[in-house]
């Protein structure tokens, strides 16, 4: 261990040196240079610049539009922060101009975001290239997207998840839709209506009227047909419907039973549901192109919120067999269940995150209800919220992001739609038309 | 398991005629007599007869009591809804051309499907007991609302206490 | 083996122990610029936007610093990563890089008698190695 030899001076070196070289794992020493550690990092949005997009013509409009969804998508998340227009030193008149570093770094701008729109006929073409302003250097390449121009919000959504990919090495979340339960009227006779809209509330369209009450719809893993719960026949009851056509089919209809909580298997082909019969609830599973039902519980306690580890070789669920409502994780097939849940409170709405690695669930909690996260163990169990009545939580497509339910108290008491950071930061409602409850995330589009 | 001769039935799925639909809290109120206040929505409230009446469904919700109301989290029939049921049990014994859907209900203090699986165990509780007082089981439906209908909507126990409930729910020339 | 020994004191010493006794008073003034140092690149450091992943592996750089303490930006070189992929080291890298270079536009405050300690430095990014900054 030559290096503590070298640099004996002071206890503080030595300290320092003998972290680093052991963290860092050094080369034989001689030649080697001292090695610091910093191991405190501050916690706060990136500032970046985001020049409004050229139009390289037919695309005066939409340039900016496009750059302003883009701006909105980062600053949404909590870690970016959009350096406003008017604070540029610098303008970016043509795409393949020389950047001016100094004039970027001068207002601090930690990343730069270059763009330009073409747009001719029914085709717009979005380009961007990404800079990190202080190492005077693009990262990355620059990505260019064709599209028609209704679909511009689609294409500022996807440079966004670019850049936010190249930046935090993470995959984005931006380009992708919510299906929920538009509500209105009073609590007493709410009507309630399926729905599907961009992540950020934009573009929203109704799939059903409001003649039923409808329930927690899901995303198929393709996001092209959407599960939800409906008393369409009177009974509630799962249904599958088709996003592109509304075609709509009842699935395991059997009478004197209620069926609902259904969700996809990752591959798509069967649904993992709820089934009561004489009052007592179990989880079943159907293959949707054979109709082939097998049940996977077998308990006379309440077994509900089903949902399927990515990888499809477990289900996690919620049971009160304990006596409480609690978590639990058992094989696909069904089979021993572990309860994975062990704080103080009752746990509900398990949903396995798309990477894998944790659970999101509803804790409720003396007269609290929290949305939380945990490791597919139990373990490492975050709060991330807290309020009369938080419920629900569905992943963003990076697992990064959970969307949840949140409805306040009182005869007039109304339910909306919020995202939190798994972090627990960054707190937001996402914008609806009236009321909203029970969103589900879709895949990212393709 | 079986395979389900039901599975995949195609069906619209707001294409149900109304009349077949036991949802009375279907969510389309506002139409003609249409009673969509704090009493939950009664559809049809003229139909309901004259309470005066010993063989009307108005006579069966007022005097004899048409729900019994649970503990938190809870679905066993307390002695107080033994008594009602009883009540219930002998008058539809009597009234035997009644069809009876029993729903079940729970505050809002619960996970949306957990308490759909409550509500259940509370229609089935209220079912199974007027079973075995006599009550035909082929007269009998059971239905789940879970949170959605509740009928009182502070969020204080006041309100949660008459929201958690079972209602028995009678209609005429449905029945078995 | 040494190394062995020294690893599992590493892992058992708190860094925090380290921060005190870099500025512990015993120290004389001229030699504390590490200790300068570290908060002044710090932060610059966000490890706000760093995946779970990155947060909790460590990265090392290497870097040259003209003589009024400025960093240069053709001489950084990622020497190290621990604990994370190869995608999430990269991501770490460019994020410690950013941090060296955005705080040392004006140099840092560094003795320029000891050029030939600083002139170039190997800095260890480790978020965990700390509570709140390995925050995942």
């Amino acid at each position: 261990m030559t290096q503590f030899s070298r640099l004996t001076r002071s206890a503080a070196l030595l300290c320092t040196l003998a972290l680093a070289s052991l963290a860092g794992g050094l080369a034989p020493a001689g030649a080697e240079p001292l090695r610091i550690v910093i191991d405190q990092g501050v916690i706060e949005p990136m500032p970046f610049a985001i020049p409004a997009f050229t139009d390289e013509g037919g695309a005066k409009d939409l340039a900016a539009k496009i750059s302003a969804v883009v701006a909105a998508d980062l600053a949404g998340t909590g870690l970016f922060r959009e350096i406003p227009a008017d604070a540029h030193i610098s303008r970016v008149t043509s795409f393949d101009a020389p950047i001016a570093y100094a004039d970027w770094q001068a207002i601090n701008a930690q990343a730069l975001i270059t763009g330009a729109v073409q747009a001719s006929g029914d085709r717009i073409v979005v380009k961007f290239r990404l800079f990190d302003v202080f190492s005077g250097q693009p990262l990355g390449e620059g990505l260019q997207f064709a599209g028609t121009p209704g679909s511009w919000r689609r294409m500022a959504h996807k440079v966004a998840d670019a850049v936010y990919s190249r930046i935090t090495g993470e995959g984005g979340y931006f380009d992708s839709r919510v299906v929920y339960v538009s509500e209105s009227g009073p609590k007493n006779q709410r009507q309630k209506r399926l729905a599907v809209m961009d992540y950020d509330g934009a573009n929203v369209q109704y799939l059903t009227d409001s003649s039923s009450i409808v329930l927690a719809p899901r995303f198929s893993p393709s996001g092209d047909r959407i599960l939800y719960t409906s008393y369409a026949s009177g009974f509630p009851n799962i249904y599958l419907m088709d996003v592109g056509s509304l075609a709509t089919q009842q699935l395991a209809q059997q009478d004197g039973t209620m069926t609902f909580a259904p969700r996809f298997s990752p591959d798509g082909g069967t649904v993992v549901f709820s089934l009561e019969r004489g009052g007592n609830s179990d989880l079943y599973a159907l293959n949707i192109s054979s109709g082939r039902l097998s049940q996977l519980t077998n308990a006379p306690s309440i077994e509900t919120a089903p949902s399927f580890s990515p990888d499809g070789s477990q289900i996690v669920f919620e049971s009160d067999r304990s006596g409480t409502q609690q978590i639990y994780v058992m094989p696909a097939g069904g089979g021993e269940a572990r309860r994975i849940s062990g704080g103080k409170g009752r746990y509900g709405t398990p949903v396995w995150s798309p990477r894998g690695d944790m659970i999101a669930f509803t804790k409720q909690n003396e007269g609290r209800f929290h949305i939380g996260v945990m490791r597919t163990d139990g373990s490492e169990e975050r709060l991330l919220t807290a309020s009369f009545l938080d419920e629900g939580p569905t992943w963003a497509p990076n697992g990064r992001v959970v969307m949840f339910t949140r409805e306040s108290a009182g005869a007039g008491g109304q339910a909306q739609l919020f995202s939190v950071d798994i972090s627990g930061r960054n707190l937001r409602q996402i914008p609806t038309e009236g009321p909203a409850s029970d969103p589900a995330w879709s895949p990212l589009l393709p | 398991m079986t395979l389900l001769p039901k599975a995949l039935l195609l069906v619209a799925a707001f294409g149900i005629a109304a009349c077949n639909n036991p949802d009375r809290y279907g969510n389309g109120a506002g139409g003609p007599g249409a009673n969509g206040g704090a009493n939950g929505g009664y559809i049809d409230t003229n139909g309901l007869g004259d309470p005066n009446d010993p063989r009307s469904i108005a006579y069966f919700n007022q005097r004899v009591g048409d729900r019994v109301l649970f503990a938190v989290d809870q679905s066993t029939i307390s002695p107080e809804g033994r008594g009602i049921l009883a009540g219930q049990a002998a008058w539809l014994n009597t009234n035997s051309d009644y069809a009876i859907i029993i729903e079940g209900h729970a505050d809002e203090q619960g996970t949306r499907e957990y308490n759909l699986s409550l509500g259940a165990k509370r229609a089935a509780a209220v079912q199974d007991y007027l079973i075995s007082q006599g009550v035909k089981p082929s007269r009998m439906k059971t239905i789940s609302y879970g949170k959605e209908r509740p009928i009182e909507i502070c969020s204080d126990e006041a309100c949660y206490s008459k929201n958690r409930r079972a209602v028995t729910v009678l209609s005429m020339g449905m029945g078995a | 083996m040494r190394m062995g020994h020294a690893m599992t004191l590493a892992a058992l010493l708190p860094v925090p122990m380290a921060v005190a006794q870099v500025s512990a008073p015993a120290v004389a003034e001229s030699e504390t610029w590490p200790a300068r140092l570290r908060p002044a690149i710090s932060r610059c450091w966000n490890v706000a936007g760093l995946s779970p992943e990155a947060r909790a592996g460590s990265v090392t750089l290497s870097v040259r610093f003209d003589e009024a303490a400025r960093p240069l930006p053709d001489s950084f070189r990622r020497v190290g990563y621990e604990r994370m992929s190869e995608p999430a080291a990269q991501e770490a890298y460019e994020a410690a890089r950013r941090a060296v270079i955005r705080c040392g536009t004006q140099g840092y405050d560094l003795p320029p008698e000891k050029h030939a300690l600083w002139k170039e430095l190997h800095l260890t990014f480790d978020p965990g190695a700390a509570g709140e900054g390995g925050m995942r």
